[in-house]
Order: structure tokens, then sequence, then C-alpha cells
């Protein structure tokens, strides 16, 4: 049958020859007009005929449901010529009814009605008396769907010869078709005897009972199918046949049955006891047998092959051993194969650790989910775990940060692949897909420093692990220390304590650490079991000069502080630190040329630079050897003409020799010689810097303005305000006193007071200062007492000056202890010492400048 | 396709090669049994490969595998579904009076013990039937995969006929077969018979187009090639598996009662087929019911059968037959020079006497009264329609001939008449019935071709030796209806009296015959450029008669006839007309096309004749016999009305 597929396919054109008949079709069995015609196969498109195909005899096309024989044309007229003229030429040679019988048959097959009526008529004649001719003659003319001329034959063979077999059978066929079935029973009953089925086809009593059962009557009906499963047992397997015969059994409701039991066996199956749908039923029953088995493979296969991800972002490649097989290295990311389970990971090379590892799914979800283990080792390894949105106008993706050692994901869809772009959707429908990824900045030292701020921006707290994570695996890494100095805040102590306290035994000592360690509130506050561990590891490594700098710096009691110096300097230990502490011994004892000399020593050690450098440059203003610290500056921005640092100094040493304006510019130079992506980078250091520049330049407003928001410059900017302003305006913008930078602010509050002569307030911030200072732990035990019960003016430098204290700091201090005091004469060698000691150009500068020019005019005033 | 002599040249070489090499044979055959389910399952073997393959890809590949499962399980079900539709074949259990288990003690002993005795499983079931004969079925449960169920189906007839000892060497025999599995060798082969069957039926089923036409044209030109190798192998095998059966029923009885027992089966056969069946069929002459004695009348038929008249002859006949390629058992005395009886030995044998007592009622003891009441009731039921459909028959004949006979003297009818009344009475009552009708056709008509071969036919069945060159006489004239039928009772014929050679000689003429037949169908029904046509050379008078037909068809314009020159059968001309018709153009090719019919039938020339349409599917074949001069034979001028002078 040609077919098309939205007009493609093959379809019919053209008529030639036709011919038509009124006949009952022989597929749909209704009286209709049925076509024979020729016709020319055709491929189509858009039922438009391009390609000729073949031609075709389409045979009696029903009127009504259309349906036909058709056959290939050539084949069809070769087979009505040789087989007519084969059917003709028998008849010529042998004149016998069978043979005339094969020519009427031949002309009803290729459709010569004409003809064969006309030549039925002659052998009729010629026959004539002859039931049998007749009666084949009418059953050829019934099967081809002309009953009405089979009619006359059927009465005539009837008259000559009513028991004739053929006879019976076509007018038991015919009563079957008029519904007369009592009448068609009675016509072939011979059928039913025993052994008929020797010498007749027993087709029509299938009919019958069919015809029977149609009509509810179901006794004649399972006596005639008695009677043919007696002439062919066999037939009693036929699932057909069961199903008709226990059809009417139930209608009679029959308790025993004609049938026989079967057997049911293999060899069966494809034969007639079971239906097609049996067959089916049974495959799909195997299919899905077949298909659950292949599951349950397919899910232990799932089990059995999981992947465990093993990210090593350390840069040091790591030894995995699971379950104590062969190690695996692993430099990067690497996916091992796993079977689900309990594994004992133990890995070697960055860290020393050993994991539990329980990889268990559900068994269920194992065909809809795609799991995934990672293994980070160190959890230095920043993964994102992203959730990506499609859709018509998608959302941005979400994404959170994951760095724990072990992670577990019971669906991923893009585990370490990037999602598509886009994906097919339907309207405006919404999918969302997720993925991990593996983060991995350029460079290891600027990866970490670009992780942590990676991972601030979602979690602070987050980032602090990741650093400190970072810190425990390299203890010695000053920008990690140096960044976890500037980003670490007091809630967060707790944490930072716990998590370094066990990195402080590391070798060799990772001294910026302990610095940072050592500077912590709580541990300075809860200051003996660190000063315990000090002194065991001095006993340990009494030579470690570098322990003995952290011991120094460490030890609160300024006679034992100096007592530890001299054994450093007995056993002639030389190190960066001991360097430092020297220098800031001497700069606090204002003695310029030794903080000098012990300040460029700590420089050539190159440790602590910025502190060393600060004394140094505190020294070299103390000394008044601006020349030199002009060239100096000079010289290393020339060196490095991103030194903004030196720059920024180089304005304070203008400032010093009053050279304010323009104090700035080198600074400014070199700012703006910096890359864009740099001032971006650090553009908070540059706006507190920028800030101080304007300061140093006299610009109070223009400071206080850049100052504002910029947390380093908290304290710097509350002394400023408090240079310009009243304390009770400006207090409340003091820094924290959790900060240990405005350790200070009290103090510098009560100056403010003492500037406004309110001496109520002075004493109540005093008080502010000492309980601040209390609070501080034993570190500030002895300026403390300076402060609470301030010794005599000669005693007084001395006793600062064993605090080690700035000399900045101690300015402030004496000139405040100068302004609690009557007696003039201490307050003027108080105020000349402070002269001496105030320094610096930055703030608190301008208020301590304000507060001595104050005392000196009450001395002048008094005088 | 392999043809008679091939088949037998092929048989004979086979049986050359494996001479005394069973064993080898039987490895031989089995592998060529492979083959052939190999490529009845080798489509579906891809079908099942590749869901095998996709299964195991689903099951190895975790993700997506779940849908390649899937996919792959149903492809494996639906491919074994289809091998198992190929290779499953149920297999008819054998039909007749089963034995229950307690009657037949001794005849259930004996079996055992044979079986005992030949280490062969034992018989589920023994069935008896009314036939002249004993084997065994199996019927595996599982295919070709074995696992069969067996029947020992003996013939009341037979038992009737031999001494209880030739019955122990006929269950010996059988047994012999159950314990060297032939039973279910030829299951096997007869499975593979059927499961080429259902192959064929599916390649017509879905006849179409492309691939599967291809396919269907491949499977059958691989079948013209393998069938007939491994069926020559498959009977030499057959017969081979006789002899041993032989050697063990004679081990397990003796050489004399299993050669008495061979020799008195194949006699007693000749008997019944020639003699106690004709009789007792022509009684349906006079009787509508078949009798209900048959065993009776078989006992009494046994003891008198050594005094037929006929007897030598079925003794003769015994002996002297030689088995056929295309046999699955060997001739009598290929099978008693096998168990080592000499020719003067098996020469020396008479027609053999009754035994003084039959085997079924040595055996059957008590049962032996109902069984055979039971067999014969079974032999009635089964054959009543037959008969009484022959008694209808006769009794019509009969009563047709009185008719003809009050209406026309015998001198009257013509032979043609004279012979469709014979076929009739062939038809109904047989050969001997017929002969005084064949003797007056034959008589007016000496070379009628089906007369001299029925005639040929009932004088071999007589004994007279010129059947043959009557049989010969219509070989020769080499006709369609008759020259098979007549070489095929040829054949037969030497076959029955030892005359190999000549049987075979009849055997590659009916080859020449089926490719010249063959080739002349092919030659007379395409029509090419190359096709010589000459002149009809029809009389004048032909030629009116001719004309009166076309005359009478209204729309006949124009005839032209030709004869086609054939290099085949060339004195059966073959006469092709083309015919134009009278109706405006558009109309013609239907016009035309109605006349073929008519002409066809109503034309009578002196061979075959072929119509065909001016303008129809064969109009160059047209155009060149129009263009034959002298071909136009028949011109209306209907403008005129008019015959137009060709």
């Amino acid at each position: 049958m040609p077919t098309t597929y939205n007009g493609i396919g093959t379809h019919y054109y053209g008529r030639r020859r036709q011919r038509n008949r009124q006949a009952v079709c022989q597929i749909c069995g209704r009286p209709a007009q049925l076509s024979t015609y020729e016709t020319r196969l055709w491929f189509v498109v858009v039922f438009v005929p391009l390609i000729p195909l073949s031609r075709r005899k389409i045979v009696d096309q029903c009127g009504v449901c259309q349906r036909h024989y058709a056959f290939p044309l050539r084949a069809w007229e070769t087979g009505r010529l040789s087989d007519l003229s084969a059917a003709v030429d028998r008849f010529r040679r042998e004149p016998c009814e069978e043979s005339a019988a094969n020519v009427h048959g031949q002309l009803l097959t290729y459709q010569e009605l004409e003809s064969s009526k006309s030549f039925r008529q002659e052998v009729l004649e010629q026959f004539s008396g002859r039931a049998e001719i007749r009666a084949a003659l009418a059953w050829q003319l019934e099967s081809s769907g002309l009953p009405d001329e089979a009619e006359p034959l059927w009465d005539e063979a009837v008259e000559l010869e009513p028991e004739l077999p053929a006879v019976r059978i076509g007018l038991g066929r015919r009563a079957l078709v008029d519904d007369k079935l009592d009448e068609a029973r009675e016509h072939l009953r011979f059928l039913e005897e025993p052994g008929a089925e020797q010498q007749y086809s027993l087709d029509a009593l299938f009919d019958l009972a069919a015809a029977y059962q149609r009509k509810a009557e179901h006794e004649p009906a399972l006596e005639i199918m008695q009677a043919l499963l007696a002439a062919f047992p066999d037939m009693a397997r036929d699932h057909q046949i069961r199903a008709f015969v226990l059809q009417s059994e139930k209608a009679l409701r029959r308790q025993e049955s004609i049938l026989s039991k079967v057997d049911h066996s293999i060899d069966r199956l494809f034969s007639s006891q079971y239906s097609s749908g049996q067959r089916w039923g049974l495959g799909l029953l195997a299919a899905l047998i077949l298909a659950v088995v292949g599951a349950l493979i397919n899910n232990e296969m799932i089990r059995r092959g999981r992947e465990l991800t093993v990210i090593n972002d350390t840069g040091q490649t790591a030894e995995i051993r699971i379950n104590g097989q062969d190690p695996v290295m692993v430099d990067g990311l690497r996916k091992l194969p796993l079977s689900e389970g309990e594994h004992v990971i133990q890995i070697s090379g960055p860290v020393e650790s050993e994991h539990r590892l329980t990889m268990q799914t559900d068994f269920w979800r194992r065909w809809t989910d795609r799991p995934v283990w990672i293994l980070n080792i160190a959890g230095e390894a920043l993964i994102a775990d992203m959730q990506v949105y499609y859709a018509v106008r998608p959302q941005e993706p979400s994404w959170n940060v994951l760095f724990d050692p072990v992670v577990f994901r019971r669906h991923v869809d893009y585990p370490f692949e990037e999602p598509p772009d886009t994906l097919p959707l339907n309207g405006n429908s919404t999918r969302t897909v997720s993925a991990l990824s593996w983060i991995q900045p350029a460079g290891s030292r600027n990866a970490a420093y670009g992780n942590y701020f990676l991972l601030k921006e979602k979690n602070e707290a987050q980032a602090l692990r990741y650093l400190l994570k970072k810190i425990v695996r390299n203890p010695g890494d000053s920008v990690l220390v140096n960044l976890l100095r500037t980003e670490w805040s007091r809630s967060q102590e707790s944490i930072i304590r716990t998590t370094l306290s066990p990195v402080l035994d590391a070798r060799p000592l990772p001294t910026e650490l302990h610095e940072f360690y050592q500077d912590l509130p709580d541990i300075r506050q809860a200051y003996e079991p660190l000063r315990q561990r000090y002194t065991e590891w001095l006993n340990q490594y009494p030579d470690d000069a570098s322990l003995l700098y952290l011991t120094i710096r460490f030890e609160a009691d300024p006679a034992q502080r100096e007592k530890l110096l001299q054994r450093a300097r007995k056993q002639g230990l030389s190190a960066s630190g001991l360097s430092y502490l020297q220098a800031r011994k001497a700069a606090a004892n204002s003695d310029w040329d030794e903080a000098l000399r012990h300040a460029e020593a700590a420089l050539d050690f190159d440790h602590p630079h910025q502190l060393a450098a600060t004394i140094r440059h505190t020294a070299l203003i103390g000394a008044h050897k601006f020349k030199e610290a002009e060239s100096h500056l000079q010289e290393l921005i020339a060196k490095s003409p991103d030194d903004l640092s030196s720059a920024m100094r180089l304005a304070e040493i203008h400032a010093a020799q009053d050279r304010r304006e323009g104090a700035g510019a080198a600074y400014r130079e070199v700012a703006a010689s910096l890359s864009k992506e740099v001032q971006e980078q650090y553009i908070e250091e540059l706006a507190a810097m920028a800030a101080i520049v304007i300061y140093l330049e006299g610009d109070l407003d223009g400071f206080l303005k850049e100052s504002e928001g910029v947390r380093a410059l908290e304290t710097m900017r509350y002394a400023a305000l408090l240079e310009r302003s009243s304390p009770r305006d400006v207090w409340n913008e003091r820094p924290s006193d959790d900060d240990p930078e405005g350790r200070w602010a009290p103090l510098q509050t009560a100056l403010g007071a003492f500037l406004h002569g309110d001496a109520s307030k002075q004493r109540f911030w005093r008080k502010k200062q000492i309980s601040r200072l209390e609070s501080d732990g034993p570190f500030y035990n002895a300026v403390r007492r300076i402060i609470e019960d301030p010794p005599a003016a000669d005693e007084l430098p001395d006793r600062l000056a064993a605090t080690w204290l700035g000399p900045d700091t101690q300015a402030m201090i004496l000139l405040h202890l100068a302004s609690l005091t009557n007696d003039r004469s201490e307050r003027e060698k108080i105020v000349e010492v402070a002269r001496q000691k105030l320094i610096r150009r930055v703030p608190p500068y301008g208020l301590l400048r304000k507060v001595q020019q104050k005392l000196l005019t009450s001395l002048e005033s008094e005088q | 396709m392999m043809d008679r002599s091939e088949f037998d040249a092929l048989v004979a070489s086979v049986d050359v090669e494996f001479e005394g090499r069973t064993q080898a044979l039987t490895r031989h055959t089995h592998r060529w049994m492979l083959l052939g389910y190999a490529v009845v399952i080798l489509l579906t073997l891809l079908l099942i490969g590749s869901g095998l393959a996709l299964f195991i890809a689903g099951t190895l590949w975790p993700g997506p595998g779940m849908a390649l499962i899937i996919v792959g399980g149903l492809l494996i079900v639906f491919g074994v579904g289809q091998v198992g539709a190929l290779v499953f074949v149920d297999q008819p259990e054998p039909r007749g009076i089963e034995l229950a288990p307690q009657q037949a003690q001794n005849l259930r002993q004996l079996v055992g013990m044979l079986c005992r005795e030949m280490k062969s499983p034992l018989p589920q079931k023994i069935i008896l039937t009314e036939d002249f004969n004993a084997a065994i079925a199996q019927r595996p449960r599982l295919g070709i995969f074995g696992w069969s169920q067996s029947w020992l189906i003996l013939g009341v007839p037979l038992m009737l006929a031999i001494s209880p000892e030739e019955l122990a060497s006929v269950l010996a025999h059988e047994c012999g077969h159950l314990s060297l599995k032939h039973g279910r060798q030829g299951s096997r082969i007869y499975q593979m018979h059927e499961s080429w069957e259902r192959l064929f039926q599916k390649l017509q089923q879905n006849q179409g187009g492309g691939l599967k036409s291809v396919a269907g044209s491949l499977v059958i030109r691989f079948l013209n090639w393998y069938w007939p190798r491994f069926h020559a192998r498959a009977f030499v095998l057959s017969r081979r598996n006789e002899f041993l059966a032989d050697r063990r029923s004679a081990e397990a009885t003796s050489v004399e009662t299993t050669a008495d027992a061979l020799f008195r089966i194949e006699c007693l056969s000749y008997f019944l087929e020639h003699e106690f069946w004709k009789e007792t069929w022509d009684d349906a002459e006079q009787q509508d019911q078949p009798p209900d004695d048959l065993t009776e009348r078989l006992r009494a038929a046994f003891r008198t059968a050594a005094n037929s008249p006929q007897a030598s002859r079925w003794r003769d006949q015994a002996i002297q037959r030689v088995s056929g390629s295309e046999e699955t058992h060997p001739a009598m005395a290929e099978r008693l020079a096998a168990l080592g009886q000499s020719p003067e030995q098996t020469q020396q044998r008479r027609f053999p006497e009754s035994p003084n007592s039959n085997a079924f009622d040595a055996l059957f003891g008590d049962d032996a009264a109902d069984l055979e009441q039971a067999i014969c009731a079974r032999w009635k039921e089964q054959v009543s329609a037959i008969w009484r459909d022959r008694h209808r028959r006769i009794t019509t004949l009969r009563t047709d001939a009185d008719i003809d006979d009050n209406v026309f003297a015998d001198g009257d009818l013509s032979a043609a008449e004279l012979w469709a009344r014979a076929r009739r009475v062939l038809d109904a009552s047989g050969l001997e019935a017929a002969e005084p009708l064949l003797r007056q056709i034959l008589a007016s008509e000496p070379q009628h071709t089906g007369a001299n071969m029925a005639f040929g036919q009932l004088r071999l069945e007589q004994g007279h030796e010129d059947g043959v060159q009557i049989l010969k006489s219509v070989v020769d004239q080499q006709t369609v209806d008759w020259t098979g039928a007549a070489a095929a009772v040829l054949e037969q014929h030497y076959a029955t009296t030892g005359q190999k050679q000549r049987a075979g000689e009849v055997r590659a003429a009916m080859d020449q015959f089926d490719r010249e037949r063959a080739a002349a169908e092919q030659e007379r029904f395409q029509f090419k450029k190359s096709d010589v046509w000459i002149e009809h050379g029809l009389t004048e008078f032909e030629r009116s008669l001719l004309s009166d037909e076309f005359r009478k068809l209204e729309s006949c314009r124009r005839v032209w006839l030709a004869r086609k020159k054939v290099q085949h059968f060339p004195d059966e001309h073959l006469y092709v007309l083309v015919v134009q018709s009278n109706g405006p153009r558009r109309q013609r090719p239907t016009m035309e096309d109605e006349l073929i019919a008519p002409l066809m039938v109503k034309c009578e020339l002196p061979g075959r004749l072929l119509v065909i349409a001016d303008t129809g599917e064969f109009r160059r074949a047209a155009r060149q016999i129009r263009n034959l001069p002298g071909s136009l034979i028949y011109e209306f001028d209907n403008t005129t009305n008019n015959l137009v002078p060709t």
C-alpha cells in the first residue's frame, strides 16, 4: 500500500482500463462497487508526483473500504496470458469438468466476468446433468463475490444430485450467509460424521459453529466443536479454539469441558496453544526480567564504578594510599576509581593525614543521581559549588565555595565540567543544573591571597578558616601572616588562637606568626602560659636567636627583658629581631644614633622591615638628619618606583623641616605611576596613605575628609578630630575598645578634654585609659602604673623608656602627666622631655603639639 | 536447482564416501544440519547479537545504561522469540489407540526387556494403529535442544501377520533406533524442514521490495543449493540407520528371525496393497459403509496369502525392489544382504506361509479382543467418509452409465466422451473398472495419451510387461499432462523390479523434460525484441471460422495473427493474436483489454493461443506482428459496416 507522511511518500496517480462491477467485497464483506484498473505508483512530495516508480494493477478496489489487491502490472498481464492460455489449452485437449472449471476459475480470477459468463453457459450446456461442475462453478462465483450468479447453479446442482458433498457444502454456506443456521447444519451434517476430515474440508463447520455462538446458540455450537475436536484432536490445544469452546461452555454453565487438558511446554510456546498476546506477555516478562537483571548489574556497576575526585592545590605532590593499596601520586585534580563502601585514605606529602571515607548512596538514586566525593588535600583547594539557571531570562548563577578536606555532593550535573552555554527548554520553563569547578587563580602565593578575598566576599568566617588552614600548612609564609594580621577581628580571636597555637612549635621558627600570636589581645592578657612555653623552648634551644627575640618580645617585665637582651649580647646572638629590639629600646631612650644603628642592622636582616624602617625613619627625624633621610628615601624610590611607604616618609621628612607645601608631591608621583589594577587592589591602603600625606601637608580638614571610612586610620583620625574639636563632639567616633590600635584613644580624649579645659572629662578619660591598660594585660602594667601613680619628673623618662613604648606614645603620656601636675618645675621638665619625644609628624602630632603649646603657654603665664 | 540425476549422483557419491563409516556420516550430516539452522537463525542471531551488545554495554555503562539495557533486552527477547518461532516446531503426536498401563503386559515386558538389553530408553507410550507398520516416534519437548518423549507405534495388521518372534525382532529394531538415537535425528530433520517452511512463509508474508525481496531471493538461492545436499546425506544416513537397527535386532533375536520378519513384512506389503485393500475397497461398490470386521478379514487374508495366485509376483517384487535415492528405508534385499544373507539365500525364499500363531494374539492375551474391536472401529471411522464418497461416486457413475447406455450405443460416443467417462470410472473405481472403456478409446484413437497412460499402468499392475512400452510411448510424447505421471509409474515399476539403471534413465529423461518444459514456458510467455514471427499458416477455412468469432465482437476492428518461432517443443505451435478495437482513441485500451479473454476462449487454433492488445502491455510484440506481411487476418470498416478483404 502506498503511504505518505506529511505529503511525502508514495501515491497512485492515474487510471487506465478501468472496469467496475457490483459485488461483495472479499475484504470487508459488504456489497460495493469493485474497481479494477491500471495505475502508476509515484514518489510524491507534497502529493506532487515526482518520480515514477512502477505500474500496478489494482484489483477489486472496494468503493466502501477502499482496500484492494495490487500487483505489478507486467506480472499481472503475463500471468493473465499464461494462466488463461494454459487453462484454455488444457480444456481444448481434455474437455472435462475439471479443466472447464479451471478455465472458469481463471476468467474470474482475472476479472473477465463477461467471458466467464458466456463460457459458463457453454460449459453448463456441455455438461448438462452434471451436478459437480455446477457446484464447482457456483463455488467459484461465491468466492468472487457474486452470490447472485451462483444461486441458480446451486439450485440446479441440488436438483441433479442433492447428496453431492460439494453441493451440500455450498448450500450449507449459502444458508450460513443467509443466517439460516439450522438449515446450514442440515446441509453440513455429513461433515460432523466421524472420519469426514479424511475426505472433506471442515472449514464450513468452523464457520457454522462460530455463527451459532454469535447467535448465543451454544448447544449446537458445542456439538459441532465436539465433532471438530474428534476429527482434529490436536486442535484442542489451539488457544482460539479453547477460548471459543470455553465461552460456550461458560454460557451453558457446563461443569465438564469437552476440551482435554493441555500440558504446558516450551516447544509449544510458539504453537497455536498460546495466543500472540500470551507470547508477547511472556516475551515482555522475559524482557522485564532481563531488564531487572540488567538494572541490578548496572546498579552494581555504578556502585563499583564510583570516583573519588582528589584535588591537590597545595603545590606539592601528594601521595594517596587508599585501603593500603599502592599509592597514587596526585598533583592537581585526579579522579580515582573507587567502589562504594568504607575506605581508609592516607595522605602524605603536603600534609600527613588519614581520612575514613564512607561512600554510600541510596540504591534507587544510583540511577538518577551523579554523586561526587571530593578529597581536598589539606582543604586548600577552593571548589565552586554552582547552581546555573537556564531560562529565557536566566538569573545569574549562584555559587558557594567549598574547601573542606572531604566533600560529598549527592548529585552534581556537571562535576568539574563546564555547564553548557544553552539548553533546550520548552516555552518559559526554567531549568537549574548544578556544577562543581575547581577555582584555580594563577600563582600559589597570590592564589591564597585571591582565594581569601573570594571567600571573604561570601563568608568572612569561611575566609578566615581558609587563611588559617593555609597558615597552618605554611606557618612561615609572611604574606599569609600579614594578611591575617590585617584581616582578623577580635571576634575571631578564639579560633585563631586555637588554630595557630599548635603551629608555634613548627621549626624553623615562624617568627612573624609568633609575633602575630603574641600580639593577640587574649594572649597578651593570659600571658603566662605562652611565656611558659617560651621559657621551655628557650631551655630546649638556648642558642636560637629568633626564639630569644620572641621571648624578649613577649616579656612584660622590663627588667627581665633587659636581662634577656643582655644574655643575647653575651651569647653574641644576632638576629633581625634582636637588632630591632635594640633599636626599639634605643628609640624609647631617644638615643637616636644607637636606634639608627640597630635599625639599619635589623633592616640588613630584612626583618621586620616596616617596623625597623619606621624606627630608622623616626631616629633620622629625631636626630634631625633630614638630608640623609631625604636622599636615602629618594634613593629607595628610584630603586622601587612603586615604593609608596618611602614616598610617604619623604613627605614626613619635608613636613618635619616645615616644608609642608608640596610635601606629598613625590608620593603623588609614585601613586600615579601605579597601574590601575594595583590601585584598585590596594584602594584602602592608598586612601590611607594619601590622607596621611594630606595631613603632613598641614591640611587637617582634607585629612579628615579623606580618612573617613578608612579603617586603618581610625585612631589617627580620632586624634585629628580631637585636634580640631571638643571631645564631647567626637568621642563617639573613637576606635572600638577592642581595637588594639585604639589603645591610647582614652588618653587622647583626655588630652582633648585638657585642651578644652574640661578637667572632669580629663579625669574621666584618664581613668578610662587606666582601666583599658589594665584590661590589656601585664604588658601594660608598667605604663599603667606610671599613669596611675606618676613618678617624679626626673624618674619619668627612664621609667617610660623601660616600657619600650615609641617616642610618640611616650610624648603623649608625658604631656598628659604634665597637664595633671600642679608643680610648675615638674611640669616644665616633663614638657621638655615630651618635646624631645614628639618626633613624628603624623597624627596625633597635631593634638600633642597643641597640648604642648597650651602647657608651654601656661608655663609662660605662670612665670 | 539440482535435478534428479544430479541428486542421484550426489547420493551415490555420499554412499561411497561414507561406506562403512556411519558414525562419520552422522557427524557430517549433523554439521549440515547445523549449517541449515545457522542460516535459518542468522538474521535473528544478528538481532540477538546486537541486543546482547547493547545489554552488556548498558550494564557496564553507568548513566545512560538503563536505556540501553531496556532496548537491548527487548531486542534479545524479540530475537529469541523469532528464533523460537522458527526453531520450536510443535511436532504432532502420533495418533492411535494408546495402551493403558495395565494392558498388554506381555508386550510391555518384551519391550522392557529389549530396551534394557539395548540400553535404550523405554518408550513413554505405546500406540496401536491400523497401519501395516511399526515405528518409533520421538518428539523433543525443547525443540532442537532435545529432551525427547517417545512413542512405540505398532500397527495391529502387522502384528496379526507376523509371529511373536518376528515381532520381537521388529521391536528390537525399533529399540535399536531408540538406543542409537535415530528418532531424535529424524525429529531434528523434521524440525528443520518445518523451520525452513516457516521461514518461507514469513518471507512470503513480508513480500515487498527492497531488502526483504533481496533477503528472500538469497534464502531461496541458499535453499536451492543446500536442501538437496543436506537431504542427500540425510537419506543415506537414514538408510544406514536402518541397517544399524537391523543389526541390533539380529543381535537381540537372531539373523534368521530378523530376516524372516523383514521378508514377511515386505511380501505382505505388496499383498495387502495390491490384493487385500483392493478387494476390501471394492466392497464400496455395493455397501455404503466400511466393514466392521477388518481384523477378521486380515486374519483370513494372512492365512491364505501364500496361496494367492499373485504370491510369487509379490515375492519377486519384494526381492527385486531396489531403494531409490529419496527413500528413507533401504530395499528389503539390501537389508537382508546387510544381515549376511546371501543373494542365493534370499532368492531361495518363498512367499512366507502364515505363522502358527500371530504376535497380536500371543502378546495381547485377554486384551486382544477389545483392542481388535477398537482398532476395527477406529479404521472404520477413519475411512467411512472416503468409503461413502466412493460408494456415492460408483452409484452415480452406474446411474449415469445406465442413462448413457440408454441414450447412446457405444459406437456413438467419441473418444473424448469415452475418455471423460473413463476418467470418472478411474476416479471412482480404479484402473481395472475402467479397462473396457480404455480399450474402447484406444481402439478408436490408439495415440490417446491419457488412455495410454492409464492402460499402460493397468497392464503393469496386472503384471504385463507390455505396459512398459505403452508408458514409454506416453513419455516420448512429451506432453504437459501425462509425461510426468507416466515416467513416475515407469520409475516405480523399474524400482520394484530391480531395474535401477532404467529407473535412473527415466529420472534423467524427466530431468530433461522438466528443463525443456521450463524453457518452453519461458520462451512462450516472454516477449523480446529478438522474437522471430512467422506466418500463421492457417487455411482459408480456419481463418473464416476465426472471422466469424471476431465479427461477433462489435468493438473488434482489426486482428493480426502470427506464430512465434520457438526452440523448445516446436511442434506445439504458439499463436499470438493482436487485436485492435474500433473505439475512440482514449477508450481503445479498455476496449481492447476487454477483447482479450473472449478471443482467447473462443478462438480455436491448432496450438496454444495468446491474445494481446494493440495498445496493451505487450505493444512492442504487437507492432512486430502487425509489421509481419500477411498477418492481418481481419479488418472491419465500421463506416461502411463491411469487412475489408485482407
